[in-house]
C-alpha cells in the first residue's frame, strides 16, 4: 500500500517535471492552428469611457511553408468597406513582415514598410507580435506553477525574452501565459509592456475544436493601469473554415484591389 | 461686574484647578499631542501648478478631464546644444541619451526625440512609417539623407529642432497617472464589468519631481563639450521651487528658533524662561503639522511659512504669561499664585489676540487658490493650539518645575525705556492733530500708489536670476519658441463627426493664423493638431509630393487615411482624437510669461477660433497657460474677499472687546494704515503684488490689532479709574509700552528671517510683512493715543 502510494506519487512528480517550460514552447509553436482558412472576424474596440467602436472583417489565411501569408477586407464601418490588407508574415525573425494595404477611395495599393511588431493591429490592444507566432528560440521558459483555467488543467509559465532587441519588438519586458494541458493551447497571458508600466491581460473566451483543429473562437486584450482599464479589444470569429483550398495566387495584390 | 471681569476671575480659577492636577494635565496633553505627531512622517510636498487650485475648482477639473482624455500635457524637455546636431559623434550621443532616459526616468509613459520621432513618407509605390534613426545611418549620404527629412519635417520643427540646428529635444512625458505599486498582477484577469472600477489617482507631484530629479541626473552625466544638455519646462520649474521650499523650511525654523533663545535670554536672563517657550511653541507647531499630514494638506510655496510664523507668532502669547508670572513669583515667592494671577492678569488679552490673529488668518481660508486657504486654515489652527498649550500646558509645567526667585533687577535699564516710552506718549497728546493728519496724508497718497500696484502670477520669477531653470526656460523660449502649452478641445459632438474636410481644414487655418501671431508682448511658438498627421498621410500617399501635404478635400477618403494612419504602427492618434472621432486637440506652445501678460494673447486665439471654427463645435480651453491664468483671477478674488473678511470679522472683536462701536472702528485705523503704507511701498519700488505679498493684508492687521488690543484696553482701564486721557496715555505707554515693542521686535525679525529664502516671492513677502509689523507699532504708539486723545472725553 506504502509502496503504491509511494509510486503514484513519484510518477504524478515525474509527470509534473517530465516537461520542460522549452519543451511547453514548442509544443504550443508546433500546434496544428489549421490552414487555408476563412473567416469572418468582429473586431469590438472599447475605450476608457466605454465607448465601443466596431468593425466586422473577412478574413482569408494560408500557410506557405514556415510563413503565413493573410488577407483582409474590413466589410464595416461602411466608410472603410473594401480597404484590404495583406500581410506576408516570415518565420524568418530577422526579416520585416510585408504588407501591402489597398484604400478604395484612392484606387491605390501601397506597401506598408514598417518594422515596428509592438504597434497596435489596427488600432486594437492586439499588437502585430502578438497576432504572429512568436519564436521558441527568442525566449527562456520558467514553469510556476500547475493551475486551473476555466475548469482545464494548465501550466503557469514565465516567459522572459532573451535580448533586448526581442523586448524592442515586441514591446513586451516579460509575459506569465496559462498553457492548456490538453491541447498547448495558451488560454491567458499576461504581458509586461515596457514603456508606461501597462499590463495587457489576454484571454481566450470561447475555444473550440473545429475539424480537429482548437481554434479561438473568441478572444479579449485588456489594458490596464493598476486596477483601471485604458482600452479593451474584443476579436469574436465566426463561419471559421479550414482547408479552404486558397490559391497562393489569391494573396496578391491584384485581389486587394478587386476586392471582395 | 463686566464680562472682562468676570473672565478673569474665571481664568484666575483656572489657574487654580491647574496648579492642583498639574501631572495629569500634561501627561494628557502630551498624550493627545504625540498622537498627532506620529503622523508627521506622511507629509507631503506639493509645488505643482494644479497644487494651486482647489480640487472643485472648473478650471482644474477641466483639466483633468482633458488629462483622463488625451494624457500629460505637462512635459520635461531635456534640451541638447551642439555645434552640428547632424554629425555622427553628437547623433550617436544622442541615441545613447535617448536610451538612458528611457531606460532609468521612472513613472515615464512615452519619450520623443530626434531618434524615435515619427516619419511618414512614401517612395514609389512605398508607405513608410518609421522611427527617424530607427537605423542608424551608415555612411554620409544616408546622414544628408537622414537630416533632410528631419530639416523639412513641419512637425520637428521648434518641437524637436531649432531653426538654426542648434538645438534639439528629448521631450518626457509622464504617465497621467499613479501606478499602484501593491497590486497582484494576475488577478487582472478577473472580469473587469461587474466590479467597481477604483478610481485612478493622478500622477502626483512627488512622483513628477522624481522624474527631473533623475533627468536632471542622466543630463549632468551625458554633458560634455559640445553637447550641452539641460531641462526645460514647466515641471522642472515646479522642482526647482520645491527643493527652495524644503531647504528654506529647515532654514527659516532654524533662524527663528535662534533668534528666540536671543530675544527670550535677553528678556528673562534665565534658562528656564529660553527652553519653555520654545518647548511649548515647538509643541503646537509639531501638532499642527501632525494636523496636516493626518487630514493630508501637503507642504507647499504658501504653507512653507506656516512653522517659521507659527513659531514667532506664538511666543508672544508665552512671553506675555511668563512676564506676568516671573514679576508676582520674584515680588511674592508663591509660585501657585503667582500662576493663577498671570493667567488672571494676562489670561484674557492672550485669547483676545490669539483670537484676532487667528481671524486675520481665517480670512485666508475660503480663498480660491488652495494653499492659501490651507495657509489661513492652518495657521489659525495653530494659534488654537498654541494658545490651550499657553494657557494649560504651560502653567501645568511652570507648576511642578523648580524655579528659583531672581535676585536683581534691571531697574537702570527700565528706567530708561520707560523714559523714552513717556517721551512717545506726550509727543502723540501733545500733537494729536499733525499726527492724524500727517496720517490721513501718507494713507491717502499710499493709497494712491497702491492703486498701481498689478496683481502677477509668475513662479518662475521666483527664482534667482541664475538659476538654471530660468536660463534654459528663456534658452528654449527664444530658440524653440515656448516652453509652455495652451490647449484646445474642439468637441464636434457626434461621432466621427472629424471625417470633415472642410473641419479639418479650418481647424489646421486656426493653426496657421495663430502661428502667425507675433508682437512686442507675445508670439505663438508653433501649434499642431491631427490635421498634420492627416496631411503627412496624404503625402505620403502621394509619393511625398508637397502640393499634396494638404487634408483631402474627400471626406469619404479620411477615415480610410486614419485607418491606414492607425495600423501604420503610431499609436499617437489617440493623443490627437479621441476614440469616437468627435473630438480634436489643438495644441498651441507658448512663451513662458506673467499670467496676466496671456490674457490678451488668449483672448485673440480665442476669438481666432470663434471666427475660424464657428458655432457649430463647442470650444474647451485648458492646458498649463489657462491654469496660470486662473490662479492670477483666483489670487485676486481671494485677496479682496480675505482683506475684507479679516478687517470685519477683526473689527467686529475689537467692539466687542472694547466695548464701543465708535473706539472699535477707530482702533482699527493704525492697524490699516501700515497695510496701505505697505501697499504704497510696493508700488514705489515696483515690488510685484501676488499671492505671498498679498498675504501680508490680512496677517498684519491680525497681529497689529493684538497691539491695540492691549493699548486700548489699558488705556481705556486707566481712563475709567479717572485718569485724564494725557496720564492715561503714559501710564499706559510706560505699562504695556514695553511688552509692545518687544514683541513687536520678535515678530518683524521672525518675518524678516525670510529675506534668506532663495524665492524672490518669499523674500518680497518678507521684507513687507517685517516692515508693516514695524509700521503696525509705530502707528499703535504715536497714532493710536493721537486718536485716542481726540475721540475722548477728557476726564477734568
Amino acid at each position: 500500500m506504502i509502496l503504491k502510494t509511494l509510486l503514484i506519487a513519484s510518477l504524478t512528480l515525474s509527470s509534473l517535471f517530465a516537461i520542460t517550460g522549452q519543451e511547453i514552447a514548442q509544443k504550443v509553436h508546433d500546434r496544428d492552428d489549421g490552414d487555408n482558412s476563412t473567416s469572418n472576424m468582429k473586431m469590438i474596440l472599447i475605450d476608457k469611457n466605454k465607448k465601443k467602436r466596431v468593425r466586422d472583417l473577412k478574413t482569408y489565411t494560408k500557410d506557405k511553408g514556415e510563413d503565413k501569408l493573410k488577407l483582409m477586407f474590413f466589410l464595416t464601418p461602411a466608410d472603410v468597406r473594401n480597404t484590404g490588407f495583406l500581410t506576408y508574415d516570415y518565420e524568418d525573425s530577422d526579416k520585416d513582415d510585408d504588407q501591402w494595404l489597398y484604400l478604395p477611395e484612392l484606387r491605390k495599393v501601397k506597401r506598408i514598410a514598417s518594422s515596428d511588431k509592438s504597434s497596435s493591429f489596427m488600432g486594437s490592444d492586439f499588437t502585430y507580435s502578438d497576432m504572429t507566432s512568436r519564436n521558441v528560440e527568442d525566449y527562456t521558459y520558467k514553469i510556476m506553477k500547475e493551475t486551473k483555467v476555466g475548469g482545464h488543467k494548465t501550466w503557469q509559465m514565465l516567459v522572459t525574452p532573451k535580448t533586448d532587441k526581442t523586448i524592442e519588438e515586441t514591446g513586451y519586458t516579460k509575459s506569465i501565459v496559462f498553457v492548456r494541458q490538453d491541447n498547448f493551447v495558451i488560454v491567458q497571458a499576461l504581458n509586461y509592456i515596457k514603456v508606461g508600466k501597462k499590463l495587457k491581460y489576454m484571454k481566450i473566451t470561447s475555444l473550440e475544436e473545429i475539424d480537429g483543429i482548437w481554434t479561438t473562437k473568441k478572444i479579449q486584450m485588456v489594458t490596464k493601469k493598476g486596477k483601471k482599464t485604458l482600452h479593451k479589444t474584443i476579436f469574436e470569429f465566426t463561419d471559421i473554415k479550414y482547408n479552404q483550398d486558397l490559391e497562393e495566387s489569391f494573396f496578391s495584390t491584384r485581389t486587394l484591389e478587386r476586392g471582395l | 461686574m463686566n464680562w472682562r471681569s468676570k473672565t478673569e476671575a474665571s481664568l484666575e480659577a483656572m489657574g487654580d484647578k491647574i496648579t492642583q492636577n498639574p501631572i495629569k494635565i500634561i501627561l494628557s496633553l502630551l498624550i493627545f499631542s504625540i498622537a498627532i505627531i506620529s503622523n508627521l512622517p506622511k507629509i507631503t510636498i506639493d509645488t505643482s501648478t494644479e497644487g494651486f487650485l482647489h480640487d472643485t475648482d472648473p478650471a482644474l477639473v477641466r483639466y483633468e478631464a482633458f488629462k483622463e482624455q488625451f494624457g500629460q500635457d505637462e512635459k520635461i524637455m531635456v534640451v541638447v546644444r551642439g555645434k552640428n546636431i547632424f554629425e555622427p559623434v553628437f547623433l550617436e550621443r544622442l541615441q545613447a541619451l535617448h536610451q538612458e532616459l528611457e531606460n532609468n526616468i521612472p513613472h515615464l509613459n512615452d519619450i520623443t526625440s530626434l531618434i524615435n520621432a515619427r516619419n511618414t513618407r512614401g517612395e514609389g509605390d512605398q508607405l513608410i512609417v518609421e522611427d527617424l534613426f530607427e537605423e542608424f545611418p551608415k555612411n554620409k549620404e544616408e546622414l544628408a539623407f537622414k537630416k533632410n527629412l528631419a530639416v523639412n519635417n513641419v512637425m520637428y520643427k521648434n518641437l524637436l529642432l531649432s531653426q538654426d540646428l542648434t538645438l534639439t529635444t528629448i521631450i518626457l512625458e509622464p504617465d497621467a497617472y499613479e501606478s499602484s505599486a501593491d497590486i497582484d498582477d494576475l488577478a487582472g484577469f478577473g472580469d473587469d464589468e461587474s466590479k467597481e472600477e477604483q478610481k485612478l489617482e493622478f500622477l502626483k507631484d512627488s512622483s513628477k519631481s522624481e522624474m527631473v530629479g533623475a533627468a536632471q541626473k542622466i543630463a549632468k552625466k551625458f554633458s560634455a563639450e559640445n553637447f550641452d544638455v539641460f531641462i526645460a519646462g514647466s515641471l522642472a520649474v515646479n522642482d526647482f521651487n520645491k527643493r527652495a521650499v524644503q531647504k528654506d523650511m529647515q532654514k527659516f525654523v532654524k533662524l527663528v528658533l535662534l533668534m528666540m533663545m536671543i530675544f527670550l535670554f535677553v528678556v528673562f536672563r534665565r534658562v528656564s524662561a529660553v527652553i519653555l517657550p520654545i518647548f511649548i511653541v515647538a509643541l503646537s507647531l509639531l501638532t499642527t503639522m501632525g494636523t496636516m499630514a493626518l487630514v493630508g494638506t501637503p507642504i507647499t510655496i504658501p504653507t512653507q511659512i506656516l512653522p517659521s510664523f507659527l513659531l514667532a507668532v506664538g511666543i508672544g502669547a508665552v512671553v506675555h504669561l511668563l512676564a506676568m508670572f516671573f514679576k508676582h513669583y520674584n515680588d511674592n515667592g508663591d509660585k501657585h499664585k503667582a500662576i493663577s494671577y498671570a493667567l488672571g492678569h494676562s489670561g484674557l488679552a492672550i485669547i483676545m489676540t490669539s483670537l484676532t490673529t487667528a481671524a486675520g488668518l481665517l480670512s485666508f481660508s475660503t480663498a480660491a487658490i488652495a494653499p492659501i486657504a490651507d495657509l489661513g486654515l492652518f495657521a489659525a489652527v495653530g494659534i488654537m493650539i498654541a494658545l490651550v498649550n499657553t494657557m494649560i500646558m504651560l502653567p501645568a509645567i511652570l507648576a511642578i518645575l523648580p524655579i528659583n526667585r531672581a535676585k536683581e533687577k534691571h531697574i537702570a535699564k527700565t528706567k530708561k525705556m520707560d523714559a523714552l516710552l513717556t517721551r512717545v506718549a506726550l509727543f502723540s497728546v501733545d500733537n494729536a492733530k499733525t499726527i492724524v493728519g500727517v496720517s490721513v496724508v501718507i494713507i491717502l497718497l499710499s493709497i494712491f500708489g497702491a492703486t498701481k500696484v498689478n496683481f502677477t502670477h509668475d513662479p518662475l520669477s521666483w527664482q534667482p536670476d541664475d538659476s538654471p531653470i530660468k536660463l534654459s526656460t528663456e534658452i528654449v523660449d527664444r530658440e524653440l519658441r515656448g516652453s509652455v502649452t495652451m490647449e484646445v478641445i474642439v468637441d464636434t459632438k457626434k461621432e466621427n463627426g472629424l471625417y470633415n474636410s472642410e473641419l479639418l481644414k479650418r481647424i489646421d487655418s486656426v493653426v496657421r493664423k495663430a502661428e502667425a501671431i507675433e508682437n512686442d508682448k507675445y508670439f505663438v511658438g508653433k501649434g499642431w493638431s491631427v490635421a498634420e498627421v492627416l496631411k503627412e498621410i496624404h503625402r505620403a500617399l502621394h509619393e511625398n509630393d508637397e502640393a499634396y501635404y494638404v487634408i483631402t478635400d474627400n471626406d469619404a477618403l479620411i477615415p480610410q487615411e486614419f485607418l491606414l494612419f492607425e495600423n501604420s504602427g503610431s499609436d499617437d492618434l489617440e493623443d490627437l482624437v479621441d476614440s469616437s472621432f468627435s473630438k480634436a486637440r489643438i495644441t498651441f506652445k507658448l512663451p513662458w510669461m506673467e499670467a496676466g501678460e496671456y490674457e490678451e494673447l488668449s483672448q485673440e486665439l480665442i476669438g481666432l477660433m470663434k471666427s475660424e471654427l464657428g458655432s457649430d463645435v463647442e470650444i474647451t480651453i485648458t492646458g498649463m497657460v489657462p491654469l496660470f491664468q486662473r490662479t492670477l483671477s483666483a489670487a485676486m478674488t481671494s485677496m479682496a474677499t480675505s482683506y475684507i473678511t479679516a478687517f470685519i470679522l477683526i473689527a467686529i472683536m475689537m467692539m466687542i472687546l472694547l466695548g464701543s462701536f465708535k473706539i472699535g472702528l477707530t482702533s482699527m485705523i493704525p492697524n490699516v494704515l501700515p497695510v496701505i503704507m505697505a501697499l504704497g511701498f510696493m508700488s514705489i519700488v515696483d515690488m510685484p503684488l501676488d499671492m505671498f505679498t498679498m498675504l501680508v493684508g490680512a496677517i498684519v492687521i491680525g497681529l497689529s490689532v493684538d497691539d491695540t488690543v492691549h493699548f486700548f484696553h489699558n488705556f481705556a482701564r486707566y481712563h475709567n479709574q479717572g485718569l485724564s486721557t494725557r496720564e492715561s496715555v503714559i501710564k499706559t505707554m510706560t505699562g504695556t509700552g514695553r511688552a509692545l515693542v518687544a514683541t513687536s521686535i520678535i515678530l518683524s525679525l521672525g518675518f524678516f528671517v525670510y529675506m534668506f529664502a532663495s524665492l524672490s516671492n518669499l523674500i518680497n513677502f518678507g521684507i513687507l510683512a517685517g516692515g508693516s509689523i514695524t509700521i503696525a507699532l509705530i502707528s499703535n504708539i504715536i497714532l493710536g493715543p493721537a486718536l485716542l486723545t481726540l475721540i475722548t472725553k477728557d476726564n477734568k
